[in-house]
């Protein structure tokens, strides 16, 4: 146990004395950012997505949208998340003569990405929500848009919550790759803690208890949201 | 008011409705009977157009509304729908269920004043007092008021289908349609549903309800319609058609279900 704690007090030292704990903080807020704002473009993304593809019309333009949006979907959930980072920062962005961030790029990856897989959970919620509420919103003279934002869609969100809260913590996990392009998240941040002084059992040690906490706190936080959505509901319900 | 001229619908292969022909009158009170599968409920949702027929036409106050350049949401807003399953929104309280759709209408004609600024801006509230005092006699003369604030989760299946009835209602409409408005209550919950169709009919509201109950369809309709094979075989007032009825059809059906 000695031994562990001389590898403690070497993390502690450029942990707390050298200012490690400022990159960690600094990689922990790029986790969140790239959590967040992408799962805020996944969810607007894969919204009109699935609202595309659950749209009855017939027409030419309702067609092609259609065929558009099932082929960003089997792009980005076809190819791996790392190579859809290093294509778009090494070669779409170059060759497109944009010059952004490698957080800005993350963000924009992420949230592509993640649209394509909540799109597909939106679909499900739509197809889950009683067809007789689309009908009734019709039958009282509503649009097929109104009937969608105010009826079906917020009934569709209570069903999937728990799944969307769940692609949440897929994402916070996934950013762990972002150092690829070379954005600091806690990996690098605790990497640099270790290559430091060569020691990586603490540091990565203390990054994994940093996920756990993480993901217990957006868990806790989806369970108290679905309770507050579930007031529409008789307490013994199960639908 | 109604005329319905060579209706046809197809789903794919299968014909439903056949060339059907129909005049309602203003005040009339129909009632569709005929065996399941005969094409009665999409009769009627082809005449909200919930379903568009395939071919023929449909006439409502003259005008026709099977054309493309039908204005399907203010045909609907005139047509009243009562369904089998009640269809309640699920995530809107009792009194937001029965608000939703006159707030709407209302708040679209106000856009529409306020472009020409014909009105003052604070109707925006004045709407909304008055489609909540609107919405709260409905639900008076239901004795259903206490219930304003609660989701449609916590009622029983007659007080959903008198609210989903009054939640047509609220949108003032020209004729009501009843797709089996009591087929999938419990008993003992269907009387307080008929009595308020009843009293309705009583107001002299235009309606056509497809039914199967026959001691209903005998005591309100003044016209009962016999489908079958997504033909009207036979029609005629409630006694005629229930003591004598001439087609043998008619005959084999009715005497299954009295």
């Amino acid at each position: 146990m000695g031994d562990f704690q001389t590898k403690l007090e070497k993390f502690w030292r450029v942990f707390y004395w050298q200012n490690g704990y400022s990159r960690v903080a600094a990689g922990l807020k790029n986790t969140l950012v790239i959590a967040v704002l992408g799962l805020s473009i996944g969810i607007l993304a894969g919204t009109l997505i699935a609202a595309i593809e659950v749209f009855p019309g017939k027409r030419t333009l309702a067609r092609a949208l259609k065929r558009l949006a099932r082929f960003y979907v089997a792009l980005f959930r076809g190819t791996p998340i790392v190579v859809q980072l290093l294509v778009t920062y090494y070669v779409i962005l170059p060759l497109m003569a944009v010059n952004l961030s490698p957080i800005s790029v993350c963000v924009l990856v992420f949230g592509l990405n993640s649209g394509a897989y909540v799109s597909e959970i939106m679909r499900s919620g739509i197809l889950s929500v009683d067809p007789g509420q689309m009908e009734a919103g019709r039958a009282v003279g509503l649009s097929y848009r109104k009937t969608m934002m105010e009826i079906v869609v917020p009934q569709a969100v209570k069903n999937i919550l728990p799944t969307l809260g769940n692609e949440f913590i897929v994402l916070i996990k996934e950013t762990s790759v972002v150092s690829f392009v070379g954005a600091l998240d806690l990996y690098v941040a605790f990497s640099y803690i270790g290559n430091n002084n060569y020691e990586f059992m603490v540091p990565y040690l203390v990054m994994a208890l940093i996920y756990i906490l993480l993901v217990a706190a957006i868990t806790g936080l989806v369970q108290l949201m679905e309770r507050s959505l579930r007031k529409s509901d008789r307490s013994h319900q199960t639908m | 008011m109604i005329e319905v001229i060579k209706l046809c619908k197809d789903f794919g292969d299968l014909q439903v409705i056949r060339n059907v022909s129909l005049t309602i009158q203003k005040g009339e009170k129909v009632a569709l009977i005929g065996p399941s599968g005969s094409g009665k409920s999409t009769f009627l949702r082809c005449l909200n157009l919930l379903e568009l027929p395939t071919q023929g036409s449909i006439l409502f106050d003259g005008r026709v509304i099977t054309g493309s350049k039908t204005d399907l949401n203010r045909h609907r807003q005139q047509t009243g729908m009562v369904f089998q399953q009640f269809n309640l929104f699920n995530n809107k309280t009792v009194l937001e269920n029965i608000m939703l759709a006159p707030l709407h209408m209302k708040r679209q004609t106000l856009r529409q004043a306020l472009r020409k600024k014909s009105v003052c801006s604070n109707s925006n509230k004045i709407i909304r007092e008055e489609t909540e005092f609107q919405a709260i006699q409905l639900l008076r003369r239901i004795g259903l008021e206490d219930k304003k604030d609660v989701y449609p989760s916590t009622l029983s299946g007659g007080q959903k289908q008198r609210i989903a009835i009054i939640r047509a209602l609220a949108m003032d409409p020209q004729v009501m349609l009843f797709d089996e408005p009591t087929s999938s209550l419990d008993p003992e919950m269907v009387g307080e549903v008929l009595d308020l169709i009843k009293s309705l009919a009583d107001e002299g509201m235009t309606m056509v309800i497809v039914t199967h109950e026959m001691g209903f369809a005998r005591e309100v309709a003044s016209r009962v319609l016999f489908m079958d094979e997504g033909k009207f075989l036979e029609q005629g007032p409630p006694q005629d058609l229930f003591e004598s009825p001439g087609h043998a059809r008619t005959r084999e059906f009715l005497s299954k279900v009295l």
